[in-house]
């Protein structure tokens, strides 16, 4: 665990914005995250031990929120690779359920959105 | 009286129109990597050309999950059209749409029934072959599996 690399960010920080490539994910060791909508509304706050921006475990993922920190914020940061790397070694069937998960919490995203 | 209240699917009409109908040759790869599909397109592409999961086909009127049951297998809808019913409340959902992974791997049971008003082909995700492996992973990844799950299923971060 302790190989990640460590990120700190200062309070206001954006650390990735919705739009931008996913290529890390993190997960806080001190510190309070807001996650923003399109909007810039903060939909979200993320705590210690917490991870996020999990899109990053596919590669070429699009962020799909903007991450802002609240105050100052320590971090790992986990490369697509690294994490791929670390399911593949525990079982190969990992990345595509993963995969399935983030796509069920992306279905219950959006089922959540009231229609028209 | 049943209240539509929400819908999901992935537009598979637009993957074919850029080009893709078979998962595994070169054309469709070089689309895939190009970077003009969506995430959950692309989330599509992945699980769909997946080799560890087996198909199933069910029939119209077919129910694939029925509320309150145990959960050994979750699904991942390749094609076809269906209902998500809860209480009086239905959702429609279509191809890309996961049914009962979280849930499954949380050891819940199933919540909605899922009814086929199509033929459905799927591919089946074994949940016990999940749960053995599990286990055998570093904290931090089982941590960051486990934080999926429950905000997937709106359960909170810490018990």
């Amino acid at each position: 665990m302790s190989d990640f690399q460590k990120v700190q960010f200062q309070a206001g920080e954006l650390i990735f914005k919705a739009g931008d490539q996913a290529d890390h994910l993190f997960v806080i060791e001190t510190g309070v995250v807001e996650l923003l909508g399109a909007n810039g509304q903060a939909f979200a706050q993320i705590g210690q031990g917490q991870p996020f921006g999990e899109q990053a475990f596919l590669k070429g993922g699009i962020r799909g929120a903007s991450a802002k920190a609240q105050g100052v914020v320590n971090c790992m940061r986990i490369s697509t690779d690294e994490a791929n790397e670390i399911l593949s070694n525990a079982s190969p069937i990992l990345i595509p359920i993963f995969e399935a998960l983030l796509m069920q919490q992306n279905m219950h995203n959006a089922l959540k959105i009231p229609l028209e | 009286m049943h209240k539509v209240t929400g819908q999901f699917q992935v537009d598979i009409e637009n993957l074919h129109a850029l080009g893709i109908s078979d998962p595994y040759s070169p054309e469709s790869m070089a689309i895939y990597t190009s970077g003009k599909l969506t995430s959950n397109e692309r989330l599509y592409f992945s699980l769909w050309s997946s080799k560890f999961f087996n198909t199933i086909s069910f029939t119209a009127k077919s129910k694939i999950l029925t509320q309150g049951q145990e959960l050994s297998d979750a699904y991942f809808v390749v094609k076809g059209d269906m209902l998500a019913i809860q209480g009086n409340q239905v959702e429609r959902i279509g191809p890309g749409s996961v049914l009962g992974l979280a849930e499954g791997l949380s050891g819940l049971r199933y919540n909605k029934t899922i009814l086929c008003m199509t033929p459905v082909q799927a591919r089946v995700i074994p949940l016990h072959k999940v749960d053995g492996i599990l286990p055998k992973l570093p904290t931090l990844m089982r941590q960051i599996i486990q934080t999926t799950v429950k905000r997937t299923l709106n359960l909170p971060a810490k018990k």
